[in-house]
């Protein structure tokens, strides 16, 4: 893994952003594989519910085991060491810190995570409803807030694309700045690239930092990380195709967070000095960005003798010591896709999803120019071919469908993000 | 037909015997079959690719049919009139005097055609005037172009129009183009107030292409006030439905605030 002092997670300006892209002979077979795909006729729905049913066929408990949901301690880490001389000089005029974050990013989480240990105020988003209303008491209470740092994870939920939803931000922008109190900010990166637009915030503020994109050699030191070894368990994660390790897990005794932690900080990680080329497609193909990278990486593992491994891969396999968990390659792996036949309503449901992070029904049917039965349908639509999905009383779009619905919305002229 | 007048055919034709007529219907049939295929895929194609794609796609059809007409119309020839320069000029020049005379305004139409193909006052995906005609050109023909109309009326022009008629071109290849909703609105009221709040009414459209400048333009009248909000929808074809929803938005926006609407009916007046 090269250089493994070198962390994982590192937040830079947004002109230093690096994007892991595609090798060329891949990048032209998938644009071409997707432009036959939109040349065929629809596919039935039914096929789309297959895909999302064999796309959960792993037992959900080895995916928690060996992929588990990240608690973004590297991203805290790389949020101390960003911030360190903003928070130790006291007499910096810059008050205000933006990080924005593409989805699946993770910003936010560790945002909020780093200032609740830092004992920072943390302040959440007003209700949708609060928005529409101009936000009087929300702000109100921030006005009186007397803590004189403040942290403000997700500003994204503090305005609608509704004729309505601006004035909140309008007063809550000038407001940050005048404040006096020390600012830590996080923005969707697709929010930030409208409110530029609309309210003007990125010449309002310095620049923002936005957390660099993981390539082929981050990834798996960030995969290793995240694995929950228990006692006296080995882990070899192979190709299924050609049997290549891609890396391996030693047994012992089971690790606590902390230990992972400072496995990781230690480099006790296996040496890989060459990028996998499945890793390296990973990647690209997640855009770098940390949870939809892993959930591509959730998808395609499997145990051994579930699925038809090559008999080649078996023989490589032959030696590991400990449970072999099968990688697919990804050209096998079924991710949500755009249907060639989305519609025109089912494009701005994304789209205004992608704006605000997530919105309940009533808000999507509130933003949207269409009959409330022709966008539930297209929620349904979406929903079946596994591009949103609900969560805690909102729909967000699905993070291992958004690099294609990223690239649709592109496709179609739609603003999008920078990342 | 005196001996004289059989040579000169003679020197100019192929003998009947000697012309492949097969090979003549073959060519004209591959040469139709191929007009047909282009006709029809390359739209349905520029439908499915991604819409950044689709003003590249849609106007390559007329060139590609008149260059196909172009390469049969010549072989075609080249299989009865003997091929010299002298036997060419002799044939399209009878040919190009009998058909000018019989049929002017035809051959006015499809010169103007290829004039129309050359200089590119409308390309298929283009949302154009032409007098009282407005709409998306659908396709460019040899003689005219198809406009359909927002009430879904296929309107066929023919080409000869672009001598004498002014061409109004909303978009000129690109993918969007200016709509304007208009409001007439009382003349008491806070113009600085409407004037941001219709911004954000556009802002806050889902249709709205967000890189294009967005403004409103405000004029005084006897009547009231009249505001111009114009604002670029993300695709040309979304043109009504932007309109309308700054429209319907826009009203809703501005009775918020106690705005009201002129009360005296406007005359159709900008």
């Amino acid at each position: 893994m090269g250089d493994q002092t070198i962390p994982i997670f590192v937040f830079v300006t947004p002109d230093k952003f690096t994007r892991p892209v595609e090798p060329k002979a891949e990048a032209a077979r998938s644009g071409l594989k997707a432009l036959w795909k939109r040349l065929q006729r629809s596919q039935p729905a039914s096929e789309s519910i297959d895909i999302q049913a064999e796309l959960h066929s792993v037992s959900q408990q080895l995916l928690d085991w060996v992929a588990p949901f990240p608690e973004w301690e590297e991203t805290k880490d790389a949020l101390n060491t960003t911030l360190g001389a903003w928070l130790e000089d006291e007499r910096t005029e810059q008050n205000i810190q933006i990080l924005i974050g593409p989805p699946g990013s993770g910003t936010g989480q560790a945002l909020s995570g780093w200032a609740e240990e830092q004992r920072w105020a943390v302040i959440n988003p007003p209700t949708p409803e609060e928005i529409l209303a101009g936000g009087g008491e929300w702000f109100d209470g921030l006005q009186k807030n007397k803590k004189t740092t403040v942290a403000l994870p997700a500003l994204e939920g503090c305005y609608l694309r509704h004729q309505n939803g601006l004035n909140l931000i309008r007063k809550l922008l000038p407001h940050m700045k005048d404040s006096g109190g020390r600012w830590l900010v996080g923005c969707n990166s697709w929010a930030w690239s409208y409110l530029s637009r609309a309210v003007g915030i990125n010449s309002l503020f310095p620049v923002p930092l936005v957390l660099q994109a993981l390539d082929g050699l981050l990834l798996p030191r960030w995969f290793h990380s995240l694995v929950k070894s228990s006692e006296k368990c080995c882990l070899v994660f192979r190709q299924s195709d050609n049997g290549d390790s891609i890396f391996s897990v030693k047994g012992g005794h089971k690790k606590t967070d902390q230990e992972i932690h400072s496995e990781e900080k230690t480099g006790d990680v296996p040496e890989i000095h060459e990028a996998p080329d499945f890793m390296k497609k990973i990647a690209a193909r997640g855009r770098g960005i940390p949870l939809v990278c892993w959930a591509i990486w959730r998808n395609s593992l499997q145990i051994a003798g579930e699925k038809a491994i090559d008999m080649d891969a078996l023989k490589a396999a032959a030696g590991d010591k400990g449970i072999t968990i099968w990688v697919r390659p990804l050209d096998k792996i079924e991710l949500p896709e755009v249907p060639p036949d989305i519609t025109r309503c089912e494009s701005f449901i994304l789209h205004v999803l992608l704006l605000h992070a997530s919105l309940p029904d009533n808000m999507i049917r509130l933003l949207l120019p269409f009959p409330p039965d022709e966008i539930a349908r297209g929620m349904n639509h979406l929903e079946l071919h596994g591009l949103i999905k609900l969560e805690e009383g909102a729909r967000r779009v699905s993070l291992s469908g958004y690099p294609a619905i990223r690239q649709h919305l592109y496709n179609e002229g739609y603003l999008v993000d920078e990342f | 037909m005196d001996d004289s007048q059989k040579t000169n055919l003679n020197q100019i034709f192929y003998r009947f015997d000697e012309i492949n007529f097969l090979l003549i219907f073959s060519i004209l049939f591959f040469a139709f079959l191929f007009l047909v295929i282009v006709q029809r895929l390359l739209p349905k194609v520029a439908e499915k690719v991604p819409g950044r794609f689709r003003h590249y796609i849609l106007p390559l059809i007329p060139i590609v049919r008149l260059f196909v007409l172009l390469i049969a119309a010549f072989s075609v020839v080249s299989l009865i009139v003997k091929p010299s320069f002298q036997n060419f000029v002799a044939i399209f020049g009878a040919a190009g005097l009998a058909i000018g005379f019989a049929f002017k305004d035809y051959v006015s139409s499809l010169i103007a055609g290829v004039v129309a193909i050359y200089e590119q006052p409308y390309r298929p995906g283009d949302w154009v005037r032409i007098e009282d005609v407005y709409g998306e050109v659908k396709s460019l023909g040899l003689r005219s172009l198809q406009i359909l109309t927002p009430d879904d009326t296929m309107v066929s022009i023919p080409h000869a129009k672009i001598w004498d008629t002014g061409i109004h071109n909303a978009n000129t290849g690109k993918r969007t183009h200016l709509c304007v909703a208009d409001f007439y609105l009382h003349p008491e009221h806070d113009a600085k107030i409407v004037r941001q709040k219709l911004l954000d009414v556009a802002f806050t459209s889902a249709y709205l292409e967000v890189d294009h400048p967005v403004t409103v333009v405000v004029a005084e009248k006897p009547w009231g006030t009249h505001y111009r909000l114009k604002a670029y929808p993300i695709e040309n074809r979304d043109e009504f439905q932007f309109i309308s929803d700054l429209t319907v938005r826009g009203k809703r926006a501005l009775s918020e605030i106690g705005v009201k609407p002129a009360l005296i009916p406007v005359v159709a007046q900008r």
